[in-house]
């Protein structure tokens, strides 16, 4: 009985439609909140119950906010747009997670947690293994593939082609002591033990994840954060042509185009490299 | 479907759900998307409208020319489509 008046409340409604709120750009999530609690006052009847909908189908209809809210957080208007500045050159990215990898780590060692049992060759056994475990996850949140870089005349130089790869370790390197070193402080501040293994797994993920969508965002050549997304296509021209977003490169190195619905021809974000001739236009 | 509803009058997503059968789910991120390929537009209802009846104001969805010549294209390629959508009543 309590469960169903917990159903029926309104209170239990707005709070489901709340939630699913936080997901929604905070540009966009007044209005989206407004348009969802409309619809659910109307759908229980006003100061009127509707018996015409069950508890289950308003429970549903507030559940699939979710869904939308989701589709909001994936494609806002400022989703691309308020990239932080911060975080846009590769300089500035590296340097940002080797301050942040400073910190917790000399909070960590101050704080004497880099002693038994948190050191030793079973410990970094255990590390390992949980790196692994992680990997093995990864790819049920975001897909390993870091896209199509088809090369042509105006590909970069040998020389200058592994300098994303070394990126994405460096940015490796440091997201596993920000992970370590920021589980064992969290610990610290929650004044809890047994909570790391847990939290170690889950940052990893988390961590990992951001690694390889922050990778796939940038250019290849010089490794600034794309920028520009412009939405080329319909999802009825998918038999003849792809359909997505394409972003650009701040330098005019090439545009980067990512389909919205992978298909046999056009799996995976795929680079365009642009000749010097395009450069006039970016400049 | 959902274009075809919006034709039928049925303009705003819960009518929408209950003319397609479908869940709210699917009905309002795909409003988002036809919304972002400029197939339907979005506006809300004026206040004194709503508050001289005692209620919140709604969103209405419209679909535009380039909406209008997608469903029509639709229309041609699927004739049943429009027999799945019942027509909003005073429509």
């Amino acid at each position: 009985m309590a469960a169903r008046r917990i159903f029926r409340s309104a209170r239990f409604h707005r709070a489901i439609l709340g939630s699913a709120a936080l997901l929604v750009p905070g540009a966009e999530r007044e209005e989206w909140f407004r348009e969802w609690t409309s619809e659910l006052w109307y759908l229980l009847g006003g100061n009127h119950r509707n018996a015409h909908f069950s508890d289950l189908y308003v429970v549903r209809f507030c559940l699939g906010s979710f869904k939308d809210a989701l589709w909001m957080w994936r494609n806002g208007s400022n989703r691309t747009g308020n990239e932080p500045i911060r975080l846009r050159s590769p300089i500035r990215c590296v340097s940002l997670l080797v301050a942040v990898a400073s910190i917790t780590s000399l909070v960590a060692l101050r704080e004497a947690m880099l002693q038994p049992p948190y050191t030793g060759r079973a410990f970094l056994l255990g590390q390992l293994v949980l790196i692994a475990v992680a990997l093995l996850i990864l790819p049920s949140t975001t897909t390993f593939g870091l896209g199509e870089y088809p090369p042509t005349p105006h590909s970069p130089s040998w020389a200058a082609r592994p300098r994303r790869w070394i990126f994405l370790l460096v940015k490796f390197a440091l997201l596993v002591p920000i992970v370590f070193c920021g589980t064992l402080d969290f610990g610290l501040i929650i004044a809890s033990t047994g909570v790391e293994p847990h939290a170690m797994l889950v940052g990893y993920i988390l961590a990992f994840r951001w690694m390889l969508i922050d990778q796939r965002r940038r250019c290849p050549v010089c490794l600034e954060v794309l920028t520009g997304p412009v939405h080329i296509g319909q999802s009825s021209h998918t038999v003849l042509d792809w359909y997505g977003t394409e972003l650009m490169c701040r330098k005019g190195h090439g545009l980067m185009h990512v389909p919205d619905t992978p298909t046999c021809s056009f799996s995976t974000q795929r680079w365009i490299y642009l000749d010097s001739s395009w450069r006039s236009l970016f400049s | 479907m959902i274009l075809q509803a919006i034709e039928a009058g049925h303009v705003y997503g819960l009518s929408i759900m209950e003319a397609t059968g479908l869940p709210s789910g699917t009905v309002y991120p795909a409003l988002r998307r036809f919304e972002r390929d400029s197939l339907i537009r979005s506006s809300w209802e004026q206040q004194r409208v709503a508050d001289a009846e005692q209620r919140p104001v709604r969103k209405y969805y419209k679909l535009t020319r380039s909406g209008n010549s997608r469903l029509e294209a639709a229309q041609q390629r699927y004739p049943l489509l429009a027999g799945l959508v019942p027509a909003q009543k005073g429509k």
